[in-house]
């Protein structure tokens, strides 16, 4: 029997307190209108891929740093991009396309590429998810909101909000070794959900509320369902959003601002980085070892034949065949290696470099010498 | 009707046993042959395969939890007829494989398990103890009773996106704790 048929008979057999536990759910007030569903980067790690040809980068040299740019392709899609780069992170690339967006939702809510200040949000809180930028994080949010979601659970901790926030990004600097970050991902439908407000039983206006808000201050609010997303990491890593999976993203206009609903800050860390949990966290900042045999290398990454995957920033000089041993850390989640050839058969394990050291030259042995 | 009294029935061999049942665990059972198959009809065939199993075995077991001895036998049957499926070939096009927690071992070659079955559970379910009620429905829903995402949050109030990231990091939490524990190698 294999170490994984051992650990799955071995789960099967857990006592029945488990399971009579979990028989049923754990909330039986279901909040069937779910306001905010987007994978977070780490979900967005754990996915199948769909190979885009590098090729679409080219382009990208023509925008201004942080800035959107709309962009007609030859192919006649609209898109809009940006670049962001700033000190000591990735470069982020972001291209949303419109095309899939029915014109008429687009109208019933009043939508055009050319300004709208949702696409901005989000754009801006998938850049912060990918860098683990707190500041714009919680820029995005409504005060009140952060304050009850992030700022008084920092207190508990014995921080300030500006605190916390420089703990944060003193941990989080470990957590990344990426060049270069691409995310792609459509707009394919916009709701006017407004009328939600009215309802005083619903989640959304009791959320409004736990945080001291005024509901009456909410001009509006919309549903955007973004599809087809895809985050490729130093040109060699992909990962996509699971199959057919769309995922909904909320956004209200409060006393003439726009913010995102309060419970994507449910997704973003912080908290955990604060030390609630210092157990997983350690997976992401301690050092772990392995030694591996080189399959692929080049800027930005190297692949072993462990199945391991690695984002550096520096250039390696290696050889693909070199027996290695590699210091990381990392997200240790799946998503396919991008080869040579543009194909993404090799489904790997992605984690941030430390350390490599050549362990033992890929040099021919004597008996392969003689075999030539 | 309570457990105790379904149990009765089957010892007394009556038909109504099998209605009672089906009445109480009918959906929670179909639920599991459904996650793990992913196809109506093998998931009744499978429902219908446990019925009859918990009818050959009760007597002589008299389980302490009927929900969970329920939920053990449709595991048990419908994996069977997953490995079957699978082993023939059937839907190939579109069968998504089974997420289990075997998943979480990076490497099939580097790893291995240095306890027997007995202490490995223990091992897990010492972990389990420690998490919040929350987190450890999720686990055990996710990976015991295959539950999908969409159905975990709709079943617990997170977003999906939450679940993901709950259960990302448990598995990597229970990866430490096995290695903690040395039980990995």
């Amino acid at each position: 029997m294999s170490s994984k048929e051992k650990l799955n008979d071995a789960f099967s057999t857990i006592s029945d307190s488990f399971l009579t536990e979990c028989a049923r759910p754990l909330k039986k007030t279901v909040f069937q209108k779910r306001i905010c569903r987007l994978l977070p980067l780490v979900a967005v790690l754990v996915s199948i891929a769909i190979l885009l040809p590098i090729a679409v980068f080219r382009h990208k040299s023509d925008l201004i740093p942080g800035r959107w740019t709309l962009i007609s392709h030859a192919d006649e899609t609209v898109r809009k991009e940006m670049l962001v780069e700033s000190a000591h992170k990735p470069t982020v690339s972001m291209s949303m396309n419109y095309n899939k967006l029915p014109a008429e939702q687009a109208e019933a809510v009043g939508f055009s590429p050319e300004k709208d200040p949702c696409v901005e949000l989000f754009a801006q809180w998938f850049y912060s998810q990918i860098t683990y930028d707190y500041r714009m994080h919680f820029s995005l949010f409504q005060k009140e909101a952060v304050d009850y979601s992030f700022t008084s659970e920092a207190i508990e901790r014995g921080f300030t909000f500006e605190s916390a926030l420089d703990k944060l990004d003193t941990v989080t600097s470990h957590f990344y070794n990426g060049i270069k970050y691409d995310l792609f991902y459509s707009l394919v439908s916009c709701k006017d959900l407004t009328a939600e407000l009215e309802n005083t039983q619903g989640q959304f206006y009791k959320s409004i509320v736990r945080c001291g808000a005024d509901p009456a201050k909410i001009s509006m609010i919309v549903e955007y369902t973004f599809d087809d997303i895809k985050l490729i990491m130093n040109e060699r890593f992909l990962n996509t959003s699971p199959d057919g999976e769309r995922f909904n993203f909320m956004f209200y206009c409060y006393d003439g601002h726009w913010y995102i609903f309060e419970t994507e800050m449910e997704n973003d860390f912080s908290i955990d980085v604060l030390g609630k949990d210092e157990d997983w966290l350690s997976i992401l900042i301690v050092p772990q070892e392995c030694y591996g045999r080189v399959v692929a290398v080049g800027r930005g990454y190297l692949l072993l034949d462990n199945g391991e995957y690695f984002m550096t920033l520096d250039e390696l000089d290696l050889k693909v065949g070199d027996y290695v041993h590699v210091s990381f850390t990392g997200f240790q989640t799946k998503g396919r290696f991008i080869a040579d050839d543009g194909s993404t058969e090799q489904k790997v394990t992605c984690n941030n470099l430390l350390t490599v050291k050549l362990a033992e030259p890929s040099t021919p042995s004597e008996e392969e010498r003689s075999n030539e | 009707m309570d457990d105790r009294r379904i149990i009765e029935l089957f010892f007394s061999r009556k038909d109504s046993a099998i209605t009672e049942l089906s009445k109480q665990y009918a959906p929670m059972m179909l639920t599991i042959c459904s996650n793990i198959l992913q196809n109506q009809e093998d998931a009744k065939e499978c429902f219908n395969s446990a019925l009859l199993a918990l009818w050959d075995t009760i007597p002589p077991q008299r389980p302490q939890s009927l929900s969970a001895y329920c939920a053990r036998i449709c595991r048990n049957t419908a994996l069977t007829r997953y490995k079957k499926n699978k082993a023939e070939k059937r839907n190939d096009q579109k069968s998504v494989s089974l997420e289990e927690i075997g998943d979480i071992l990076p490497s099939e070659q580097s790893i291995e398990l240095t306890l027997e079955r007995q202490e490995l559970t223990k091992a897990i379910e010492e972990w389990l103890s420690g998490l919040e009620q929350k987190n450890r429905y999720l686990f055990i829903r996710k990976y015991w009773y295959m539950d999908d995402a969409k159905t975990l949050a709709q079943n617990t109030g997170l977003s999906t996106s939450a679940v993901y990231l709950r259960i990302d990091r448990m598995k990597k939490s229970l990866l430490t704790h096995l290695k903690t524990k040395g039980v990995l190698q």
